[in-house]
């Protein structure tokens, strides 16, 4: 009996932002939990969808976006699944993270998260959210075309 | 609150993010350019790395004050202008134009001077004369 393997793609995830040198991507499960957390009317909302909104536009509209590591820091490598690593980032504002990886995906850069962390935490990021995202991401299809899995 | 009310205060506070966003992004990319490390900026401003990163945080709320001593640190200086179409223009720029830009054809300055000049000696001549019949009159009496 032969096992049908869902091919999971970047390129159909939800496209959130996008301009002249990248773009950004969200799972379902990512898109679902960044538009709880940025559409309510309440003052922080606001502010914090305004945030996210100028900081995609700065990583997709120029080759070198002025994000300090306050907006988008790189949080560390972690298991893929597949033997190798994933560079974990994450793009942050008012206690709220999406976590995620860069790749190459229909043919440009683009940062595709894949796990928001709306605990509203002060402090560091989430262990284990930050593994579960290498995981996700290491089962791409963009993944696994840049020949980054070892096994 | 009504609708309108709610989409104003939005915008409000979208103004309110756009301009510490702009503040934030002009900070990092002098501190990249420049080369300046996060423990340079702090030493040079006399803030905390941590004060600096709160600055830098998309919860800060900075003072103009605090804003213009990290610009101070990093050797330059924040100029503020808006971004409206509409601005004013100071009198000497329409004073330095010729004519020509700065009246409706047909208008002839000069001429205006002339007859201003003309009333204005009217004036003192009107004024003599009156004068001259009280003098008049207080040596008829």
């Amino acid at each position: 009996m032969s096992s049908k393997v869902a091919v999971l793609c970047a390129v159909e995830y939800r496209l959130v932002a996008d301009g002249q040198h990248a773009s950004v991507r969200m799972s379902e499960r990512a898109w679902e939990a960044y538009s709880v957390a940025i559409d309510g009317n309440d003052e922080i909302s606001v502010r914090r969808k305004r945030h996210f909104r100028r900081n995609f536009e700065e990583f997709c509209g120029t080759a070198m976006p002025r994000l300090s590591q306050e907006k988008y820091k790189k949080e560390g490598e972690f298991p893929d699944g597949y033997g190798g690593t994933v560079g974990v980032y994450c793009f942050k504002a008012w206690q709220i993270r999406i976590y995620g990886a860069v790749l190459q995906v229909g043919g440009g850069k683009c940062f595709v998260g894949e796990r928001v962390d709306a605990s509203k935490k002060q402090d560091a990021a989430d262990q284990q959210l930050l593994r579960a995202t290498a995981l996700d991401i290491g089962k791409l299809a963009e993944y696994g075309a840049q020949g980054r899995r070892r096994k | 609150m009504s609708k309108g009310d709610l989409m104003t205060d939005v915008r409000a506070i979208e103004a309110e993010e756009d301009l510490l966003i702009d503040i934030q992004f002009l900070i990092e990319e002098i501190t990249q350019r420049k080369g300046v490390t996060r423990a340079e900026l702090a030493r040079r401003t006399g803030l905390s790395k941590a004060r600096i990163s709160q600055l830098l945080s998309a919860e800060a709320n900075p003072t103009v004050k605090s804003v213009a001593r990290v610009f101070h640190a990093l050797g330059e200086r924040l100029h503020v202008a808006t971004a409206s179409p509409k601005r004013v223009k100071p009198i000497a720029d329409v004073w330095d134009k010729p004519k020509e830009e700065t009246h409706a054809p047909g208008f002839d300055s000069e001429r205006l001077l002339a007859i201003a000049a003309i009333r204005k000696r009217a004036v003192l001549n009107d004024n003599h004369l009156k004068a001259k019949s009280s003098d008049e009159l207080k040596n008829a009496a």
